[in-house]
């Protein structure tokens, strides 16, 4: 499980974020991939803070409003880069 | 002759409609809501009731509930006693600046789904500018089901030959709950809960000093376009716009003498359908957020939209959203007396302070509807007599729309100006006309 592993890499971190879309806000029919731009999936302001709560809960990281610049959101892998980057910080 | 209606098992939406029917029943206020599509050429209106008796015959719920062999054709609700009734497509030939009138009109013109169709299509020509006014009565659809059908009825316009455009019917009401009836019970004691516990202060509308209310609706809509074109994330979310809907109110309470020191409640529509898909047509299928907030007399909107947005997130934490959507399931059985007599802070007789929703990209994947070149289009939601406004958001194309509606009387031309006006001050947008 991703919340017991302390230093999780970019890959789990993404590839935690990209089942959570597709089980949760993603179409069954519609799936979307790690480089996806979330914007351009449908994924608006609400879809994404359920996906930030999601990362809250799975990696203890809380995303504060100054650091959701347009580059940290653009996809799952950007949002995971973010996550384990502030990790290491 | 007339012929008598069938007796059609009730299912899904169904079900709504009766019961939210039973709800208003003895009230003469009109729930409709109204979607305007903009274009760049008229609609032959032949196309669009063809098309609209091939969707009767493709979707079979609608099909066995509406579908009446006399007098005009397939969309009938029941036949009414004094005879025939008109079919719901309408054509309107309208002097300039004409619309916004009309479509008032449209909002008042209370449709009564047990004696007419529950909605109706009005192609209007407004001196060159055609614009197609899809009413509906507000329980048989949400906004993104009423562009839903339009998508369905233009796919079903394109496919001449006959043949049904889709490899297997669309969605056309919500897939059944799966939940069991135990667990949906506990979700809804605990919305019920949390929804007596939103407001330790009752909430102040502008229609709490307004007098008598006449039933009447206005509409205004105000056209912008961001500058820079690409405006940042945040500005693009909900919680920003709902902060900057509540700073322009706070102006407007300020004018009016109304206290800042009660916060505002605001309820927020949240979409439950999956992205990537469109998603049921009938039926209301949001859930809701009871936003509150301080009215914002310092005028800090990043500070209100940082609170509001920690506030959802809340919500989403602890489920309430869900918990929310559970409760109104239940809800929808039980006189709207009966629902407001067991909230604490209605007892003023406001639910909430004023209206707002953000209904995001207007038919993002059309270019067309019935040969006609979309060129843009809002929604106008109506506003029941309290609280007796409401700011409505879409955007078609680079334009982003403000609605302002408003109950007789809460407010009038140059509060909508006003408000608007700090609302494009806010969001860094330019006035368009385009």
């Amino acid at each position: 499980m991703a919340a017991a592993d302390a230093h999780p890499s970019v890959e789990v971190v993404t590839a935690a974020v990209v089942r959570f879309l597709n089980t949760e806000i993603m179409a069954a029919s519609d799936p979307i991939a790690a480089d996806h731009g979330l914007a351009e999936s449908g994924v608006d302001s609400m879809a994404l803070l359920k996906v930030l709560v999601f990362l809250e809960r799975e990696f203890g990281i809380w995303i504060p409003d100054e650091d959701l610049t347009d580059d940290v959101i653009t996809s799952a892998q950007t949002l995971a880069a973010y996550v384990c980057r502030d990790r290491t910080a | 002759m007339t012929t008598p209606p069938r007796s059609v098992a009730l299912l899904g939406p169904d079900v709504v409609l009766l019961a939210m029917e039973t709800l208003g029943a003895g009230t003469a206020t009109s729930s409709n809501t109204v979607l305007v599509v903009e274009l760049a050429g008229a609609i032959d209106s032949d196309r669009v009731e063809s098309a609209l008796s091939r969707f009767l015959v493709h979707c079979p719920w609608l099909g066995g509930r509406l579908s009446r062999p006399r007098p005009w054709g397939k969309l009938r609700w029941r036949v009414p006693k004094g005879g025939p009734s008109r079919p719901p497509v309408r054509t309107e030939r309208l002097a300039p600046g004409e619309l916004g009138a009309l479509v008032d009109r449209e909002l008042v013109a209370r449709l009564d789904p047990y004696r007419e169709a529950p909605l109706r299509l009005t192609l209007a020509d407004e001196n060159g500018a055609n614009h197609l006014v899809l009413t509906w009565a507000h329980p048989l659809m949400d906004p993104h089901g009423s562009e839903h059908l339009l998508r369905l009825l233009a796919e079903l316009d394109e496919q001449r030959d006959g043949a049904p455009p889709w490899a297997k019917p669309p969605l056309l009401v919500a897939p059944p709950e799966t939940r069991s009836f135990r667990e949906r019970g506990a979700l809804a004691s605990r919305g019920a809960a949390q929804l007596k516990s939103l407001a330790p202060i009752p909430p102040i509308s502008l229609a709490a000093h307004n007098g008598r209310p006449t039933g009447l609706r206005r509409h205004r809509r105000f056209r912008f376009v961001a500058d820079p074109p690409s405006p940042d994330r945040l500005r693009r979310g909900m919680p920003w716009r709902l902060a900057v809907v509540a700073k322009a109110m706070t102006a407007l309470w300020v004018r009016r003498g109304l206290p800042t020191d009660v916060p505002f409640l605001v309820p927020v529509s949240i979409d439950r359908r999956p992205r990537g898909e469109h998603g049921p047509v009938l039926g209301n299928y949001l859930g809701f957020h009871f936003a509150r907030c301080q009215p914002p007399v310092d005028g800090d909107s990043a500070r209100l939209a940082r609170e509001l947005r920690d506030q959802l997130a809340d919500a989403i934490r602890g489920g309430e959203i869900e918990a929310g959507w559970a409760g109104m399931s239940f809800a929808r059985y039980r006189p709207l007396r009966g629902m407001f007599r067991e909230l604490p802070w209605t007892v003023a007789g406001d639910f909430c302070s004023f209206h707002f929703a953000d209904t995001a990209v207007l038919l993002p994947d059309r270019t067309h509807l019935f040969g006609a070149p979309i060129t843009g289009g809002y929604h106008v939601a109506s506003v029941p007599d309290r609280p007796g406004a409401g700011i409505f958001f879409s955007r078609a194309g680079a334009v982003e729309s403000v609605v302002v509606s408003w109950a007789n009387d809460v407010l009038d031309d140059a509060d909508a100006e006003a408000l608007a006006a700090i609302i494009q001050h806010e969001m860094g947008w330019t006035v368009t006309t385009e």
